[in-house]
């Protein structure tokens, strides 16, 4: 069976490339299972889908534990959520990731598996992050050795029917040239058979807790702060102070209360727990907050 | 020509909905069942379905008309889940007692406090006692053919209950699997035209429903109708199933069973988790066991004499709960021994396992755990205490959670 995971953040398209790439190998003859898993769904937060794929009716669900390859769309969940990136990377695990980093950071990080295979986001479109399903879709079926790259176009264009045509079209473009580009990696992910390398899980039993610390309740406060949301972030609201009159209605709508008046009487946003919902953006009556493109001032920060 | 998609458990309840032309939807949003509405209402807004969809202000009001729709004399499907079915709870324990047919999809989630959105079963198991019919899905194939058997039940004349077809919330819902979508006039082939029987509004033969019945008889009289209803639908299911597998080709008994025949250890569980239980059962093969896996599909009317018949001669079963009864334990458990005790035969040592709840994942080296101390348990000719899946790890966690939460020294 092939067990492939992909991880991004909502927003990036791993759904819906786990979608492309369970449609390409259900064209293909093989049984697939494929699912995303979220919480509560948000645009930034991390989140992560799989494809399971087999020749007989697969009884395996949820979770993979031990994937034979993983996709990593967002090189920066590999510092916020390594381990659950990581779960489960075995001997024969490969690891393909979008990411500007050297070959030998990368190994210092991840530090196992069988082999990391890169794209450098300067190789792809400068618009790439809209197509990130199609990319890490087209790059896993190419891998797999297994798939068709007609198979794999009409897994693009069954997920894409909805979409308009010069959308689906630019899609199936990109698939296609990332699967020709990834033709020398052809099968190097290879399948896992039963999972038989197995661990004592440890049970216990629970014992009973006094009510005050087994009820869900928080009793510190600002735990929110705590979580740097900002992560979360593909959209970054800018002030334009030259055009800013300081009337701080972006403020008053702010959902994550991350924009205070400065000394000056002028907003300021804290970066640490923006979301990037861009509501600010909206209700700014001078227009003085300009979207921008978060990888790109993420990258030019560093 | 049949043709097989790949399709999410949800899509799939829209499928089933769709091919036994529903004619009218009452319906209220809730995750993880959103997406069922969705689907139903884009097939009406583009043609591909001709019905009817109603949006209410609550799962009470939903419940509430399609039971009423159903007096009225068309064919009903609606859909919720977890904290919408207790809203609607009221409803779904009153509606049997009006004896009309309908379809519900529940989709398993977990039940507040702590709020979660994850899977377990104390949403539909909370139904348990309302006199609705209970169909227990583990793959979204079974989804589709659910709904469509559950008409078939549902419409019977001696019947006359509420069906509800319960999926496992993101484990199906949300997952997508080959479905083989069945062709539309074969369904209605398989279902006949809808026949509203008595329950027809016509202002020139007015009826009364849901009456007030204060003669502590009559309220016998009518309640134990339901209760034998209830046990009549187990006839109905298995003719129903039958004529299905005529039709379609595919087989749905009353308690499905995996590898059982020369089994000495079993597995028994509902829902999607079952079908992992069948890998492990495969692995614990591999290594010299004759383990397999029960899953009764219906929980009511519950199967008691199937159960009795696969059981005898196993040596050790192993109940898996995804949900809880706080006080007593799993409440699958409970049915299940209920079936065994006092009964004639060589039946197993029984033990009580509860996993999965809110969604928590239960792991292949965690069957294999249950299947080594159900032996153990075997040997000592004891029933084992009732045990949940629970981890060092995770209880570590928790600590660190609890230290954040300001809980941990208070």
């Amino acid at each position: 069976m092939y067990r492939i995971r992909f991880h991004g953040r909502g927003g990036e398209g791993m759904k819906t490339a786990s979608r492309i790439l369970g449609s390409s190998f259900f064209f293909e003859g093989f049984q697939v299972q494929d699912a995303p898993k979220y919480g509560a769904e948000r645009r930034g937060a991390p989140v992560s889908a799989y494809v399971r794929a087999d020749h007989k009716q697969i009884y395996e669900r949820g979770e993979i534990h031990k994937p034979d390859l993983i996709v990593i769309a967002d090189e920066t969940l590999l510092h916020v959520t390594r381990n659950t990136v990581l779960e489960g990377i075995h001997e024969n695990t490969v690891i393909f990731i979008i990411s500007a980093m050297s070959n030998s950071e990368l190994e210092e990080i991840i530090n196992s598996g069988k082999s990391i295979i890169k794209i450098d986001p300067a190789a792809l479109p400068e618009n790439y992050h809209r197509f990130l399903s199609p990319i890490t879709a087209s790059a896993s079926a190419c891998f797999t050795g297994k798939i068709q790259s007609s198979n794999l176009i009409r897994g693009v264009k069954d997920e894409l029917k909805t979409v308009k045509d010069d959308l689906i079209i630019e899609n199936v473009a990109i698939a296609e040239k990332i699967f020709n580009e990834m033709k020398s990696y052809s099968g190097i992910v290879t399948e896992t058979g039963e999972i038989t390398v197995l661990r004592d899980p440890q049970l216990i039993t629970l014992p009973l807790h006094n009510s005050s610390i087994a009820t869900p309740v928080i009793r510190t406060v600002s735990t929110s702060v705590k979580n740097q949301t900002g992560s979360w972030r593909t959209a970054r609201p800018v002030v334009l102070y030259e055009k800013c009159s300081g009337c701080m209605m972006c403020n008053v709508y702010c959902p994550d209360s991350a924009i205070t008046k400065n000394k000056d009487g002028f907003p300021v946003i804290d970066y640490n727990h923006c979301k990037g919902c861009l509501i600010c953006c909206e209700v700014c009556p001078s227009g003085a907050i300009r979207k921008e493109n978060e990888k790109i001032r993420r990258s030019e920060t560093v | 020509m049949t043709h097989q998609i790949l399709v999410t458990g949800n899509a799939a309840a829209a499928w089933g909905a769709r091919l036994s032309s529903v004619d009218y939807i009452p319906a209220f949003p809730i995750t993880p069942q959103t997406e069922i509405i969705e689907t139903l209402s884009g097939w009406i807004n583009n043609g591909e379905m001709d019905s009817h969809l109603t949006m209410y202000e609550s799962e009470h009001s939903m419940i509430t008309a399609a039971g009423s729709a159903a007096t009225a004399g068309v064919r009903v499907f609606t859909a919720t889940s977890s904290q919408g079915l207790m809203y609607g709870m009221e409803m779904i324990f009153a509606i049997p007692g009006w004896r009309v047919p309908f379809v519900l999809v529940n989709v398993s989630r977990g039940l507040a406090s702590p709020i979660t959105l994850e899977c377990d079963h104390n949403d539909i198991l909370a139904a348990r006692d309302s006199g609705c019919i209970q169909i227990h899905c583990s793959t979204c194939q079974e989804i589709l053919d659910s709904v469509i058997i559950g008409y078939k039940i549902s419409e019977h004349i001696k019947i006359r209950l509420p069906v509800i077809v319960n999926l496992d919330g993101f484990y199906l819902s949300f997952t997508r699997e080959p479905v083989e979508i069945p062709e539309q006039h074969k369904v209605i082939q398989y279902l006949g035209e809808y026949n509203p029987m008595n329950d027809i509004y016509s202002a020139s033969a007015p009826q009364a429903r849901g009456l007030i019945v204060l003669v502590g008889s009559q309220y016998s009289y009518f309640r134990y109708q339901a209760h034998l209803a209830n046990l009549k639908a187990l006839d109905v299911y298995k003719e129903a199933a039958e004529e299905f597998t005529l039709q379609f080709g595919r087989n749905y008994s009353v308690i499905e069973s995996y590898k059982i025949d020369d089994a000495e250890y079993c597995f028994i569980m509902v829902g999607s988790f079952s079908t992992k239980a069948k890998s492990a059962a495969d692995l614990l093969r591999s290594e010299g066991w004759r383990i397999g896996l029960i899953r009764p599909r219906l929980i009511r009317p519950f199967p008691s004499e199937e159960l009795r018949i696969l059981l005898s001669g196993i040596k050790g079963a192993a109940v898996i709960d995804q949900n809880i009864s706080f006080g007593k334990g799993g409440i699958l458990y409970t049915e299940i021994t209920s079936a065994l005790y006092g009964a004639d035969g060589n039946y197993p040592v029984t033990g009580s396992f509860i996993g999965g709840l809110g969604g928590r994942d239960i792991t292949i080296d965690e069957f294999i755990v249950i299947a080594g101390e159900m032996r153990e348990y075997v040997q000592k000719g004891k029933q084992p205490d009732t045990r949940l899946l629970f981890t060092e790890d995770e209880l570590q966690q928790i600590k660190k959670i609890q230290l954040i939460a300001g809980t941990e020294n208070s």
